[in-house]
C-alpha cells in the first residue's frame, strides 16, 4: 500500500463520524481528486489488517472563517485583492462512500489512516470485476481517475442478458449524451462476444443506424481504444435492413421511405441486405390496435371494436384489402348498418365514427399495401415474416424514422409481438425450435413514445413492453432502450432494467423523483457530463461509476 | 484511574479527597502581563525624536520582516483536595503545557516549526519534603507508560496569594514560559532568525527576565501584545492613562518607543504601541492597536535608544500582517495577528481532550 504516493488522512470528528458506509478524509496539500475516482485505506481491528475501498463522492473546501463577512473583513473591510502574508488556513477534504473491503471487514475506518489513490488492480477488485477474456465480460466502458489510471469496465452477461438480469435503458439529452452510440458499442461486443444471441435496432432517426456493416474512418488512435476491451474494431456483421416501402417517386429508382442516401442504399439492394417492408390487410388486420396504442380508450370502444374486426366473420376474409376494410368499417360509421339492423357489433356508431376516422388518417401511408408486389425491384416483405426468421448472430436494422408516430408504434409493436410469438412457439410450423436464437436483444431509442409514464392502461405496445420486461428474462428476449428523460418512461419498464445508463441531462430532470437514490454530487455531475461520458449503475458493481466508451467503428453519416 | 495517587498518599497518610475534574481555565484570570512599571518618560528611547506619534508608511507586498511566530499554552485542571497529616486542606492541580513555533514560508503558507508539550501534577508543598519525593518518585514512575508527567509543588502565601489554586497554576504558566524559552533557544541556534525574518512572541517580554540567561538570543524577536492595561499612567508625563493616548491614535500611526526597566533592573525593554487597523471609530477606541516589546541590547543600550528605522520597519511589518484576520473566531480579533492565531490554534490542538486528560490521574 506505501508504494503508492498517499493523498490524504481519514478524520473522523464528533459530528462527522465514519460510518459502514461512508468516511472522510483530508487531502494533502496540491493533491487533485474527482468524484468517482476509487480510494484504498487500510482497516485495521482486533490485530487484523484489510483494506477499504471507497469511491469519492463530495469534495469541499474550507477556510477557518465562519462566514463570508469573516472574508469580507480579512480582505481589509472590502479591498478587492488585498494582499495577505499569510494564507488562510484552508483545507480540502473528501467524502468517500465505502464499495468494498477485501476482507469483509466493514468497520468504519479509524481517524487518521493514510488514504492513498486504488490503481488498476484495486480498482477490479473493489467492484468485482470480470477479467477482459472472461466469457461472460462484456465491455462497459473505460474508467479514468484522475491518477491517470484507466481500467476497463466489463459487465457480466448474466446480468445484462439474463438470465440474472436483463434489460439496459439509456437516458440522456439528445447529442451530448451519445445514446445511440453507447448501446451500439454494447451491442457490437455482444455480437463478438456471444454465440446465440441476434439483435434487432430500430432506427428511430435520419440515417444514424443504418450504415452499421460498412467500415468508418478512425483514427489509428480510436482504432486502438478498442484493444482495450478485447474487441476488434469492425463493422457490425450479418446485417440486414428494412426500409418501409414507399411509391417510387422520381428519376432514382428508390422504393424506400428512408434518409439514407440513395447511392447506399442501392448498394444495399444490390448486395440483397436491404428489403422494403410492407403491410397488407390479409397478413397484417390484426395490427390495426398498434396503430393507436398512444390514444385514450377510457371507455374500451376501440378494444372493443378491435375485438369486433377479429372475430367478426364480415371482416374474416383472406381476400379482403385495405380499401375493403376501410369501407366495411365506414359502413358501421355511417350508420347504415344499425339501421338495416345488421349491425351485430352493437358498439355505438359514434364510436365507429372514432374509429374510422383514426384508421382513415393512419392507412393512408404507403406501406399499406392492398397486396405484396412481386416486382424485385420494390423488394416488398411483411417485415413479421422476416423477423420470426431470424437467426443467431443476425443484425436487424428496422429504419422507422421517416413514419410518423402512430406507424412508427406499429412498427415497434409488430416486431417485439412478433418476437414475443417466435419464444412462445407461434412459428413452431415454420422452423425448428433449436435454430431460433436463445437471445433476442432489441433496441429502441425513444422508449418513452411506446411505454411513456402516463401510457393509457390497455396499451397494446405497453402490454407487450411490460411482458418482456417482467418475463423476457428469463425467455431471452432482451431490451435496449434509450429516452431523453428517464422520467418520462414508465416506472415498472424502468424497473425491470437491471442495468441503467445515465448521460448528460438537464436539472429540471435530476429533480425527479428518479434520481432521488443517486447522491446529490453525482446526479449533479449528470448535468455537466462531457460528451461521450456516462455514468453506469450494474447490479455487479457496488457504485455507479463513469466511463467513457471507444468511437463507433461503423460508418457514420456526414453532419 | 485516581487510585495510584490516592495509593502513594495513603501511604504517607495524607488524605485525597477526588471529585468532579474541573477545567479551571476559565477560574483563573491572567491579569495583564505588564509586571514592570518602571518606565522612563524623560525622553523617547529611540534615535528620532518624534512627538505624541508618527504616521508610519504602508509596506509594499511582498516585504515583511516576520517568518516565525511563537506561542503558548496550558490546560489547567482541578483533580482534588489533600488533608495533610497537619491538617492542611490544599487543592491538587494538574495541567498540560504546550508551546510550539511556525515558520511561514514565502507562499504565505504556514508550516509546524516546534512543537513541544509537557504534563505536570501540582501538589502543594504543605507535603513534607521527603514524602513529597517519595510521592513523586513513584508515581511519576507509574504513570511514564500511560501520561509522561513531572509532579511538581506549588508555595502558597495566602499574604500574597489569593486562592491555592491560583498559585499552582501560576507555576504551570511559569512552566510554559520556560518551554517557550527552551524553543527560542534551540530555533535561535539554529540561525534561522535573522532581521529580515524576524519571529513573533504572543504576549509581553516583560515577565521573562529572571528566567532569561542569554539576551542575545532576543535580537530578532519582539514581544506582541493583544491586551494591555489602559490605565497605566507611568508611560506618559502628564500623568494621563496611555488609553486616552491611544485613542487618539490613527491606523498605521505608532507612539514613540519609550524605556522599561525590568523589576530587577537587569534588563531594558522598548516599548510602543501601533495601531494595525482602522476600526476605532466602530467600537472600543483601542481595538486595532497592538503593544509591542523588543529587549535592549548593547548597541541599543549604548545607544541610549533604538534605531527609529528598524521600530518603523517593525511597525510597518505588523501594519501589513492586518489581513488577513480570524475575524469571528476570536473575540480578539482586532488586535490579534493571523499568523499568531494560527499558531495558537496549533498548538491548542495538540492537547489532548479534557475529560481524557483529566481522568487519567
Amino acid at each position: 500500500m506505501s508504494k503508492t504516493k498517499a493523498i490524504g488522512t481519514v478524520s473522523a470528528t464528533e459530528k462527522n463520524p465514519n460510518t459502514c458506509d461512508e468516511f472522510t478524509f483530508w487531502l494533502g496539500n496540491d493533491v487533485k481528486i474527482s468524484p468517482f475516482d476509487i480510494v484504498k485505506v487500510e482497516n485495521k481491528i482486533s490485530g487484523q489488517t484489510s483494506t477499504t475501498y471507497g469511491m469519492v463522492e463530495e469534495i469541499y473546501h474550507i477556510t477557518d472563517s465562519p462566514g463570508h463577512i469573516s472574508n469580507y473583513v480579512s480582505s481589509d473591510f472590502g479591498v478587492i485583492g488585498a494582499e495577505s502574508f499569510t494564507k488562510k488556513l484552508s483545507l480540502t477534504y473528501a467524502k468517500a462512500s465505502v464499495i468494498d473491503n477485501n476482507n469483509e471487514n466493514y468497520m468504519p475506518v479509524q481517524d487518521g489512516s493514510i488514504v492513498y489513490p486504488a490503481d488498476a488492480e484495486d480498482i477490479k477488485n473493489a467492484l468485482g470485476l470480470l477479467k477482459e477474456d472472461d466469457k461472460k465480460a462484456i465491455p462497459a466502458g473505460l474508467l479514468k481517475t484522475s491518477n491517470g489510471v484507466s481500467v476497463p469496465i466489463m459487465f457480466n452477461s448474466d446480468f445484462v442478458l439474463g438470465p440474472e438480469g436483463a434489460h439496459l435503458n439509456i437516458s440522456g439529452i439528445s447529442g451530448l449524451a451519445t445514446k445511440t452510440s453507447y448501446a451500439m458499442f454494447i451491442l457490437k461486443a455482444i455480437q463478438e462476444r456471444t454465440d446465440d444471441t441476434a439483435i434487432i435496432i430500430l432506427n428511430v432517426k435520419g440515417d444514424d443506424l443504418l450504415r452499421i456493416d460498412r467500415e468508418g474512418n478512425l483514427s489509428a488512435d480510436r482504432r486502438n481504444q478498442w484493444k482495450t476491451f478485447n474487441i476488434k474494431c469492425e463493422p457490425f456483421k450479418n446485417v440486414r435492413y428494412f426500409y418501409p416501402y414507399m411509391r417510387m417517386r422520381g428519376t432514382d429508382n428508390v422504393c424506400s421511405n428512408t434518409a439514407l442516401d440513395p447511392s447506399v442504399l442501392q448498394e444495399q439492394f444490390a448486395a440483397g441486405i436491404a428489403k422494403n417492408y410492407i403491410y397488407t390487410c390479409s397478413e397484417d388486420k390484426s395490427k390495426i390496435e398498434l396503430l393507436m396504442s398512444n390514444i385514450d380508450d377510457p371507455n374500451w370502444t376501440l378494444e372493443s371494436i378491435f375485438n369486433f374486426i377479429e372475430t367478426s366473420t364480415e371482416f374474416d376474409d383472406d381476400d379482403m384489402n385495405w380499401d375493403l376494410f376501410k369501407s366495411k368499417v365506414k359502413e358501421y360509421a355511417s350508420g347504415k348498418k344499425a339501421k338495416s339492423g345488421d349491425d351485430k357489433s352493437q358498439i355505438l356508431v359514434q364510436s365507429w365514427k372514432r374509429f374510422s376516422r383514426l384508421i382513415a388518417t393512419s392507412i393512408q401511408n404507403d406501406i399499406f399495401q392492398n397486396s405484396q408486389s412481386g416486382d424485385p425491384n420494390k423488394a416488398q416483405v411483411h417485415l413479421s415474416k422476416e423477423v420470426s426468421r431470424i437467426n443467431t448472430g443476425d443484425v436487424f436494422v428496422i429504419d422507422i424514422a421517416k413514419l410518423n408516430e402512430q406507424l412508427q408504434c406499429m412498427v415497434f409493436g409488430d416486431v417485439i409481438k412478433t418476437v414475443y410469438d417466435l419464444k412462445h412457439g407461434e412459428y413452431a410450423d415454420e422452423r425448428d425450435a433449436a435454430s431460433i436464437p436463445k437471445k433476442i436483444v432489441i433496441f429502441v431509442d425513444e422508449l418513452n413514445k411506446y411505454a411513456p409514464k402516463e401510457s393509457p392502461k390497455n396499451s397494446p405496445i405497453l402490454n407487450y413492453l411490460l411482458e418482456i420486461t417482467e418475463r423476457g428474462r428469463s425467455e431471452g428476449i432482451i431490451l435496449f432502450s434509450a429516452e431523453q428523460f428517464r422520467s418520462a418512461v414508465h416506472d415498472r419498464i424502468k424497473g425491470n432494467c437491471s442495468t441503467n445508463i445515465y448521460g448528460r441531462t438537464n436539472a429540471i430532470e435530476i429533480s425527479k423523483p428518479d434520481y432521488r437514490y443517486i447522491p446529490k454530487v453525482y446526479s449533479n455531475m449528470m448535468t455537466r457530463l462531457d460528451k461521450g461520458d456516462l455514468i453506469i449503475e450494474h447490479p455487479v458493481f457496488k457504485t455507479l461509476l463513469k466511463v467513457s466508451f471507444p468511437y463507433p467503428p461503423y460508418e457514420l453519416p456526414n453532419k | 484511574m485516581g487510585g495510584l495517587l490516592r495509593k502513594y498518599m495513603e501511604k504517607k497518610n495524607i488524605t485525597l479527597f477526588e471529585q468532579n475534574r474541573v477545567n479551571l481555565d476559565s477560574y483563573f484570570f491572567e491579569p495583564f502581563q505588564e509586571i514592570s512599571e518602571n518606565y522612563d518618560t524623560s525622553k523617547v528611547f529611540e534615535t528620532e525624536k518624534i512627538g505624541t506619534k508618527k504616521k508610519l508608511s504602508l509596506l509594499p507586498h511582498p516585504l515583511t520582516n516576520f517568518s516565525f511566530f511563537m506561542d503558548g499554552s496550558r490546560k489547567v485542571y482541578k483533580i482534588g483536595d489533600i488533608i495533610t497529616p497537619e491538617n492542611r486542606f490544599m487543592p491538587v492541580i494538574a495541567g498540560q503545557v504546550c508551546a510550539g513555533c511556525c515558520y511561514r514560508d514565502e507562499e504565505g503558507q504556514m508550516h509546524k516549526h516546534m512543537l513541544e508539550k509537557q504534563n505536570y501534577l501540582m501538589l502543594s508543598d504543605a507535603i513534607n519534603e521527603e514524602d513529597f519525593e517519595y510521592i513523586k518518585h513513584g508515581y511519576e514512575r507509574d504513570m511514564k507508560e500511560r501520561l509522561p508527567l513531572k509532579v511538581e509543588k506549588y508555595r502558597f502565601d495566602k499574604l500574597k496569594d489569593d486562592k491555592p489554586a491560583n498559585t499552582a497554576i501560576a507555576v504551570i504558566q511559569s512552566f510554559m514560559h520556560d518551554l517557550e524559552l527552551s524553543i527560542l533557544d534551540r530555533i535561535v541556534a539554529s540561525n534561522v532568525l535573522t532581521p529580515e525574518s524576524m519571529l513573533i512572541l504572543d504576549g509581553a517580554l516583560q515577565f521573562l527576565p529572571s528566567k532569561i540567561k542569554n539576551p542575545d538570543i532576543f535580537y530578532n524577536v519582539i514581544g506582541v501584545s493583544k491586551s494591555f492595561n489602559p490605565n497605566l499612567t507611568k508611560l506618559t508625563k502628564n500623568k494621563m492613562h496611555i488609553g486616552t493616548l491611544l485613542s487618539k491614535l490613527e491606523f498605521a500611526e505608532r507612539t514613540p518607543v519609550i524605556k522599561m526597566k525590568s523589576n530587577d533592573e537587569k534588563l531594558t525593554f522598548g516599548v510602543w504601541y501601533v495601531r494595525i487597523r482602522d476600526i476605532y471609530k466602530r467600537g472600543d477606541p483601542l481595538d486595532g492597536i497592538v503593544k509591542i516589546e523588543k529587549l535592549a541590547l548593547k548597541d541599543e543600550l549604548d545607544n541610549d535608544g533604538f534605531d527609529s528605522v528598524l521600530i518603523d520597519t517593525i511597525s510597518s511589518s505588523l501594519i501589513a500582517e492586518r489581513v488577513p484576520t480570524c475575524y469571528g473566531k476570536d473575540e480578539r480579533w482586532a488586535n490579534h495577528l493571523y499568523p499568531v492565531y494560527l499558531t495558537e490554534k496549533m498548538v491548542k490542538s495538540s492537547f489532548m481532550s479534557d475529560i481524557y486528560f483529566s481522568n487519567l490521574f
